[in-house]
């Protein structure tokens, strides 16, 4: 194991003094991977790369002989298949498919970001075929063969065009990204004493990133008060470690004693925020009260929390 | 800190290195049954 990847490794899953990332709508994700959920990941990777190798190779021994083969059977065959070439067609799908659930279901419990790798396998398969129909399709002896052509065009489409839409779809940071990557750092920089984890940010180098701290052009109010309301959830996880309040905890997150601006969020968005925490189970009733006071507080003092 | 952020990179060169396995791996197993 490399010494780059054992502490990621090694991080325990529910460490109290962690804080589960949250998004609206989603677990939290864990802090960090079991080591037999990455080997399966990875091996989900190779079986799915590797059928698919053995079914573009496969393709390429039927179109040798023309397109079709047939093997087995009472009939007279014209074309026999090449030796192997019908059994390793037959296995590769299902093998490549059950490769594809591999990856999505022990992607999704090492990190965002990772199980999105099982969707590459419907371009990789479209485009990589689709390759050999356009290859085949224009070296046909004779001149062009235009069927070979047409089912080239329809699968390279097939797979470029929802390869080009994710793309499109990604934000600007994940399109000049290497990859989804998770970092933890020191959650002091925010305010609290604990460890922030990236929620997969795709950027390659930086963790949670509140939304306070983006560029200031693509910064509303809302995010600000998202920003607000993480940093209040991150206090509470921290106060339950140390033994302490939640408006202690609370308190020593406020950004406004770190020096940062007040956020604008309204008091009622807050607390509906933190309701929804509540019925997703991120909250509990207590911790639910007490945060719901300390925003309370705030706002009869004139503030936000 | 740094360490766990980098093991993330090293996490995703192991993806790699694990599809270049399957590249691999798959034109071994359609040589050795196809005896190509």
């Amino acid at each position: 194991m490399t010494p780059g990847i054992a502490p990621w490794l090694s991080a325990r899953r529910y460490d109290p003094r962690v804080v589960q990332p949250m998004r609206e709508g989603s677990m939290p994700a864990r802090t960090g991977p079991r080591l037999t959920d990455l080997l399966l990941y990875l091996v989900g990777v190779a079986v799915l790369v590797g059928a698919l190798t053995v079914a573009w190779r496969s393709m390429r021994a039927v179109m040798d002989i023309g397109g079709m083969c047939a093997s087995g059977g009472p009939y007279h065959i014209a074309v026999r298949c090449p030796e192997g070439v019908d059994i390793l067609l037959i296995v590769a799908i299902p093998v490549g498919l059950l490769a594809v659930g591999m990856i999505a279901w022990f992607g999704s419990r090492i990190g965002p970001g990772f199980a999105s790798v099982a969707a590459l396998a419907w371009p990789a398969l479209f485009l990589s075929l689709g390759w050999n129909f356009l290859e085949y399709g224009l070296a046909a002896t004779g001149g062009w063969d235009w069927a070979w052509l047409i089912c080239g065009v329809l699968f390279v489409a097939m797979g470029g065009i929802p390869l080009l839409v994710a793309i499109r779809g990604m934000p600007r940071g994940d399109r000049r990204s290497s990859g989804p990557t998770w970092a933890a750092r020191p959650a002091a920089s925010s305010g609290g004493a604990g460890v922030t984890v990236s929620m997969g940010g795709i950027r390659p180098s930086p963790g949670l990133t509140y939304p306070s701290e983006r560029a200031s052009s693509d910064a509303t109010p809302q995010h600000v008060g998202l920003a607000s309301l993480l940093r209040q959830v991150q206090g509470m996880t921290v106060a339950e470690a140390a033994g302490t309040t939640v408006a202690e905890a609370t308190r020593a997150g406020d950004p406004a004693e770190a020096g940062e601006a007040d956020p604008p969020a309204g008091m009622v968005e807050q607390l509906e925020r933190l309701a929804r925490l509540k019925e997703r189970g991120a909250l509990g009733e207590l911790e639910y009260l007490q945060a719901k006071q300390a925003v309370i507080d705030a706002a009869a003092k004139g503030g936000t929390a | 800190v740094t360490e766990e952020r980098s093991g993330g990179r090293w996490a995703w060169l192991l993806v790699v290195a694990a599809a270049a396995a399957g590249v691999a791996g798959g034109w071994w197993l359609y040589g050795i049954v196809t005896g190509t």
